[in-house]
């Protein structure tokens, strides 16, 4: 189904005469930003060292500070619609980052060309670089004001919630161990994050 | 001399003073190193002055330390050639200027060790910099600025070996030289 998204969002666009005229142009960019992760949610449901289940849910509001770095490349649907694939590094954590694979829209009512307001959504799967290899899940919302410099270069200052889905290692209360794989039930994690960003689109 | 040619000389010296100055310029810096604000005063006679203050990120990313470092760099930029292209005119620049600030350093010599990634080691750092780059300007009220760094200067810190004695140790900054290859991209808004 997700490989299917990019051609449903073509398809759509085509069916309902969106696409602009002479055909979408390529577009190109690079997006770099400050991360700020305010609250993080668990759900840890495992087989501890004695024996028994433990079912821990715990949520924590914390301030930490985490990068980002993108590229993108993708298609100018129409005069005020971009549709792009995103992939780089993220910070989500302590010594936790991840790749995304990520499909965003960007809608400027002013048009892509223009100075003006823009707003964008989008959503990922995210694989980690470290420990715990399982696929993860993000998605993005906010919206920036764009700078055009000329007809194809332009630079956006964005802001955008974030929200990202991951697991973590579990210790065990007693040994202080990671509890294995074989003992847990269900592990993910959740981060919810502001971020600030820089773009440059050509 | 006779007074009456004080005239034309007192009015070439308040035309000199009053003359309109190029646009000065303030900019969102964006490098590898960091991130920061950027000042820049209005060309005069194939020279602007830039004012640099940014968060020094080293050993952020490497959850080496949790906080960043502060860094600040003036320099004297000497405009060396503009080119005019179809949609945008290039600027190149270079220059001397000074810096200073409360960073780490990667204190292990010039290779990626592993005591160099892991230890914190604050510190005072006051170097020389040498600067190069190249402005494209749009004809708009936002430029961009492309540019390298250098600086060749000493870190002043905590000796990490005899922090019992508080100890001082003074070594050669590192980084200003290491991340000398590190691009430096700033956005600069016409004041």
């Amino acid at each position: 189904m997700m490989k299917k998204l990019p051609v449903i969002f073509l398809m759509l666009f085509c069916a309902t005469g969106l696409l602009r005229a002479g055909g979408p142009r390529f577009s190109f960019g690079l997006e770099w930003g400050y991360t700020a992760t305010i609250l993080k949610t668990s759900q840890h449901n495992y087989i501890c060292s004695e024996g028994y289940r433990i079912i821990d849910n715990p949520v924590s509001w914390w301030y930490y500070s985490n990068g980002s770095v993108l590229a993108n490349a993708g298609l100018d649907l129409n005069d005020n619609i971009n549709l792009s694939a995103y992939s780089g590094l993220l910070g989500v954590y302590s010594r936790r980052w991840v790749i995304p694979a990520e499909l965003r829209i960007r809608w400027c009512p002013a048009g892509l060309s223009s100075d003006g307001w823009l707003i964008h959504g989008g959503a990922a799967a995210t694989f980690p670089t470290s420990s715990l290899y399982e696929t993860g899940f993000r998605a993005i919302a906010g919206g920036g004001y764009r700078l055009a410099l000329s007809n194809t270069i332009s630079v956006d200052f964005l802001v955008s919630l974030n929200f990202t889905l991951d697991s973590e290692n579990i210790t065990d209360p007693d040994t202080r161990t990671l509890v294995p794989r074989s003992s847990i039930t269900s592990n993910s994690t959740e981060y919810q994050a502001v971020n600030f960003s820089v773009a440059i689109n050509f | 001399m006779r007074p009456v040619l004080y005239i034309p000389l007192l009015t070439l010296l308040l035309a000199a003073l009053c003359q309109p100055a190029a646009a000065q310029e303030l900019g969102v810096y964006n490098s590898i190193k960091g991130i920061g604000a950027q000042y820049r005063s209005g060309e005069k006679a194939g020279v602007f002055h830039s004012a640099t203050a940014f968060v020094d990120i080293y050993g952020v990313p490497t959850s080496r330390c949790r906080y960043p470092g502060y860094r600040f760099n003036v320099t004297r930029q000497y405009m060396l050639r503009s080119i005019e292209g179809d949609k945008c005119v290039f600027s190149f620049y270079a220059g001397p200027g000074i810096s200073f600030g409360l960073v780490r350093d990667h204190d292990k010599g010039r290779g990626f060790d592993l005591t160099s990634l892991i230890a914190d080691n604050p510190g005072v750092m006051l170097a020389l910099s040498g600067g190069a780059g190249c402005r494209f300007d749009f004809g708009r009220r936002v430029a961009l600025d492309l540019s390298f760094t250098a600086e060749a200067g000493v870190h002043m810190r905590e000796n990490e070996d005899e922090k019992s004695y508080s100890a001082t140790s003074l070594s050669i900054y590192n980084n200003g030289l290491l991340q000398a290859i590190y691009p430096q991209l700033t956005i600069l808004f016409k004041l």
